[in-house]
């Protein structure tokens, strides 16, 4: 036996109750779904992601340096052949070996697909809608953890696209809070979706770990100044939003820290909401913060690494763009790291380490 | 148990059981999420580093601001009052060897103010190469003595700072391909250092994260080196670098296998393949040639995965 599947015999055993008839387990088919998995090494997954990229740009420029791009039906035909055959190959065969060759056949389809559609005159939102339909679909035949993780950027990608089309732009001040939103309760609802034993719990990680690089992506369009046709002014709108997501991750947090008296919670309420307000016009800042809260009270490592290189990034574009003299942001970074060293020692001092 | 129980066997368990969303959740909860002590850990220190981030930041930025009145004595002392603080403190306040590491690092990235401030006033310049040469050094015994991870990263990007200055505003004669292994060999050296160091002395060994990073930093610049200088004349230079890395990658491989960590072989299989891509590319004479990279690209991922699975399997199974 396996170390790995040591450690879950050793866990099985140690929890499984044998006398509760009610509770079956059929550790038979546990150790042999262990046995020829897919694996999960993050080095893995880094290379074939990269690996299918690369191809993928390479392939592309063969074929525009060969001028594939007139023949218009052909391109469309072959491209949603290839989105399909690599999801239904990765459903049925799901092994890292297929990883490279599925990644990239299925990028090169939704590129053919794009293409083809804008050269028979199509609208660009009709393309976005196509390709955010068919990437839906895709993730629906439930295809491996890569795939299925890059469908997911594939669908926030043409969502996106859709919203830069044409005077739609303000919608993303409402598609970050609802993503925001849904990765919360994508996050607190593993054990439901996942006894659920249905399509979403077949997809539960990679829409995970896609779902917090797609709002990261989603940020940054309002991270940046200028990026957006539109003022800021209606950011707090947003922002507002996010706090409520984060009140009720902070809610979560009080049960696991043992947060008990009521007089507690509201002034943790009132500290974060206190350092939350300076940054009502800038929700990519509050925004990651939720991230890295979320990611860490479930111990996901990928989400809270993502979070903290948002927020770092966030923060720092923040101030650059700030119209403020030197001098005014000098006092307000100060400031504002003083109280947060006041606040370490403080809560430094008052935490039982034990 | 906690450490080596992963979700995905949570998952397998679930999909092969009748167990209860309220049972996955508790089991969830004991197994998987962070319990009460490493989130308050994770908070305090969160709020450290954006205490000590701002802090620094605010000051950085109050000597950036162009002070016309404030006498240069003035300005100057006012650094140097603040960098004596913070240092006293750690010297001579007795305070936990976490607080002291965090203590000399702000007083390390103080020392660059000091400098900035004495380039704004006499016009010295704020990158000129000899004022990150003066910070690196100035820095390198607080850094040594302290063997802080935070500290030893701002060193190494000191000195690649300095490196590139250096490159840019003195040495203009310098072909890419020997910058290039100047970068890598100074960030190679730092990295075998660190490697032999944390292997020879437990309580001197550096965490992960800062060794990954410096692997990853010294490979591309070798990759960066045989893949650009490719394209020049081929030289002695060329192979020497050639050489270098290749006697690098052997051991990287003999490591990785040691340690049965898949990083380093992953870094170095990643590496191989964009030097032996650009050399299609470079060798290629029609527009085949991509195609031919795009297959050579998924071909030696797809063989490499699968011998990284491979090895898994076998270590997993001893």
């Amino acid at each position: 036996m396996s170390k790995e599947a040591g450690v879950v015999k050793a866990f099985i055993e140690k929890i499984h109750v044998k006398e509760d008839t009610t509770e079956a387990l059929n550790e038979q088919a546990i150790f042999a779904a262990l046995d020829d998995g897919e694996s999960d090494n993050l080095a893995i997954k880094v290379l074939i992601i990269l690996g299918g990229i690369l191809a993928t740009l390479f392939f592309l420029v063969f074929l525009f340096l060969t001028g594939i791009y007139e023949h218009r039906i052909g391109m469309l035909v072959l491209g949603l052949i290839m989105v399909g055959v690599s999801t239904l190959v990765n459903r049925q065969y799901n092994k890292v070996i297929v990883g490279t060759i599925s990644v990239s056949s299925y990028l090169i389809g939704f590129v053919f697909i794009g293409i083809s559609l804008i050269e028979l005159d199509k609208s660009e939102d009709f393309v976005s809608l196509t390709v955010f339909l068919l990437a839906v679909l895709s993730l629906l035949v439930t295809p491996g953890y890569l795939l299925s993780f890059v469908a997911v950027l594939m669908v926030n990608g043409s969502l996106l696209t859709l919203l830069m089309n044409e005077y739609r732009e303000h919608y993303i001040l409402v598609l970050i809070p609802l993503q925001a939103w849904l990765l919360a309760l994508w996050y607190y609802n593993e054990a439901g979706i996942l006894t659920a034993r249905n399509l979403l719990s077949r997809i539960y990680y990679p829409v995970r770990t896609g779902m917090v690089f797609a709002l990261v992506m989603t940020l940054i369009f309002i991270g940046k100044r200028g990026l957006l046709p539109f003022s800021h002014a209606y950011y707090w709108l947003t922002s507002i939003s996010i706090f409520g997501t984060i009140f009720y991750v902070l809610h979560n947090l009080f049960e696991t820290l043992d947060v008990r008296s009521l007089k507690r919670k509201w002034s943790i309420y009132a500290v974060v909401i206190c350092v939350l307000l300076p940054t009502i016009y800038a929700p990519a800042i509050s925004s990651s913060f939720l991230l890295i809260l979320l990611a860490f009270h479930v111990n996901h490592k990928t989400g809270a690494a993502v979070g903290i290189v948002g927020l770092i990034y966030f923060i720092s574009q923040y101030y650059y763009d700030l119209e403020f003299t030197l001098l005014t942001k000098s006092v307000v970074l100060f400031t504002s790291g003083v109280l947060f060293l006041l606040f370490f020692y403080f809560l430094n001092k008052k935490i039982d380490w034990k | 148990m906690k450490n080596t129980l992963r979700n995905k066997h949570i998952d397998l368990i679930v999909q092969n059981s009748n167990w209860s969303k309220d049972r996955v959740k508790g089991v969830l909860q004991e197994y998987i999420y962070n319990d009460a002590s490493t989130l308050k850990k994770f908070i305090v220190y969160f709020i450290l580093a954006l205490g000590v981030g701002f802090t620094l930041a605010g000051i950085i930025f109050f000597f950036a601001y162009n002070w016309q009145d404030m006498h240069k004595f003035f300005k100057l002392g006012l650094v140097s009052v603040v960098l004596i603080a913070t240092v006293s403190v750690t010297l001579f306040i007795h305070v936990s060897t976490f607080t002291r590491h965090v203590l000399i690092t702000i007083a390390s990235v103080l020392v660059g103010v000091l400098f900035a401030v004495f380039g704004q006033i006499y016009q010295t310049g704020a990158n000129a190469y000899d004022f990150f040469l003066g910070w690196t050094l100035f820095i390198l015994i607080w850094t040594i003595v302290s063997h802080f991870s935070v500290l030893w990263l701002i060193f190494i990007v000191l000195v690649n700072t300095t490196l590139f200055l250096f490159e840019e505003q003195v040495a203009g004669d310098w072909s890419e391909i020997l910058f290039y292994t100047i970068l890598y060999l100074v960030n190679g050296f730092f990295l075998l250092a660190f490697e032999i160091l944390g292997h020879k002395v437990e309580r001197l060994k550096l965490p992960g994260w800062f060794i990954n990073t410096l692997a990853l930093i010294t490979v591309t610049y070798a990759t960066l080196g045989l893949t650009v200088g490719m394209f020049d004349e081929v030289s002695t230079g060329y192979w020497l670098l050639f050489l270098l890395a290749a006697i690098a990658y052997s051991l990287a491989v003999i490591k990785g296998l040691r340690d049965r960590s898949l990083f380093y072989l992953a870094l170095v299989a990643f590496s191989g393949i964009t030097i032996v891509s650009t050399w299609i590319l470079k060798e290629g004479k029609s527009e085949i040639v991509f195609f031919m990279v795009a297959l050579f690209v998924i071909l030696s991922v797809t063989l490499v995965v699968s011998l990284f699975v491979n090895l898994q399997k076998k270590w997993n199974n001893e």
